[in-house]
């Protein structure tokens, strides 16, 4: 009775964790910062896996959220990201 | 003695009359002063033709120098860019735009004028000879005849100025005409090398790194390492998707890079002022003006970022 009752809190206890996201896995918050230098350019990765910016020659930057490259920026013209598709 | 001289100058003009001497020296005076007054126009007129035409090949020479100069190094960074999204076709060689040639005086037929008064404008010496040897009367006779031809002369060489004034005058007007051709069609040249510099090339820019972020992006996702990477330029990937735009654009810079080549490897503005250019040729300029400016339009609709093009 007392083992069934144990089990049971244990598993309420990982049901609230879950939602809490706690056993979420962590890849998403792994730090994927690099520098690239090819023949094309210098290329500068910074941020997290989910959301990170890859910048091209110190002018031309695209804003990666979720696997998608959602907005670019370009620093000769101004400092804001314009998203695509708005 | 006053009284003797004008009794001997009144006689010696009624002879004169009489002869026919009077009019062939009044004739003589009026075909020099025709002469005088057609050399100078003609060569006023030619004056304006050639400024005119001076001002045209400035033009053109500084034409030249901007399609050898910008015109080429444009091409080749938007023809390198182009390259790396689909097949662009050879710039072709340079060809010169081909100055005016200037308009000469008419030397040979002034040389020619001036001879014929030589012959017609008798000394006193000559009229006395041929008093001498051939009578009054036949002196009557052969001043008669001059003063005849020295009056059909005299026609021929009015009708001449005439005509040659008004030849100046229509070469005069097709100079200023193809002046504003010219600066009409170096407009266009200016614009379009002046859009592809400022604005396509640094958009080209932008278009070329999105393709090799895309490349980045995935392998940074799937952790896979940068080393190696090989960047892939397919537009088509991007067509009908919110990328659409930079596929838009792609497409119509490939236009203009075709106009570019042919500014640079063909003598367009040679080519529309050859033969006599018209009101006609300038209204079709000005059309080709507007489409270029509707052309910008409709790249413009595709820029991510909107750019200055001064």
């Amino acid at each position: 009775m007392i083992i069934l009752f144990i089990v049971l809190i244990a598993a309420v206890a990982c049901f609230v964790l879950y939602k809490k996201g706690v056993f979420n896995s962590t890849s998403e918050n792994i730090d994927v910062s690099q520098k690239f230098d090819s023949e094309y350019g210098n290329f500068v990765i910074s941020g997290k896996k989910n959301k990170f910016v890859i910048t091209k020659n110190d002018h031309l930057s695209f804003l990666v959220e979720d696997g998608q490259i959602v907005a670019c920026k370009d620093k000769r013209i101004g400092n804001e990201f314009k998203y695509y598709g708005r | 003695m006053g009284l003797f001289t004008d009794v001997l100058d009144w006689a010696s003009d009624k002879v004169q009359t009489m002869t026919g001497e009077k009019e062939r020296r009044e004739r003589v005076a009026e075909i020099k002063n025709t002469y005088e007054d057609f050399k100078d126009q003609v060569s006023s007129n030619v004056n304006s033709v050639n400024s005119s035409i001076e001002d045209l090949n400035g033009s053109i020479k500084e034409l030249n120098d901007f399609r050898a100069g910008n015109v080429s190094r444009n091409i080749e960074y938007l023809g390198e860019f182009l390259g790396h999204f689909g097949n662009v076709k050879l710039i072709g060689d340079y060809a010169e735009e081909e100055t005016a040639c200037y308009v000469a005086v008419p030397e040979h037929r002034f040389i020619s004028i001036e001879d014929y008064i030589q012959d017609i404008d008798w000394s006193k010496g000559d009229v006395f000879m041929n008093s001498f040897f051939l009578s009054p009367l036949g002196m009557k006779k052969k001043t008669q005849a001059q003063n005849l031809s020295m009056q059909e002369q005299l026609n021929s060489l009015k009708l001449e100025a005439e005509q040659t004034i008004l030849e100046l005058k229509n070469l005069k007007f097709a100079a200023e005409q193809d002046k504003k051709i010219a600066e009409l069609y170096i407009f266009c040249v200016e614009r379009i090398i002046c859009y592809i510099e400022k604005v396509i090339i640094p958009e080209m820019d932008l278009v070329e790194a999105f393709f090799q972020a895309l490349t980045i992006k995935n392998r940074v996702i799937s952790d896979n390492s940068l080393e190696n990477v090989e960047f892939k330029n397919n537009i088509d990937l991007i067509r009908d998707t919110q990328y659409q735009d930079h596929y838009q654009f792609v497409r119509n810079s490939f236009l203009f890079y075709v106009i570019a080549c042919k500014i640079y490897n063909t003598p367009v503005l040679t080519n529309l002022l050859k033969g006599t250019t018209s009101e006609n040729d300038l209204n079709e300029i000005n059309k080709e003006k507007d489409v270029l400016e509707t052309q910008i339009n409709n790249v413009n609709q595709f820029l991510i970022f909107k750019r200055e093009e001064a």
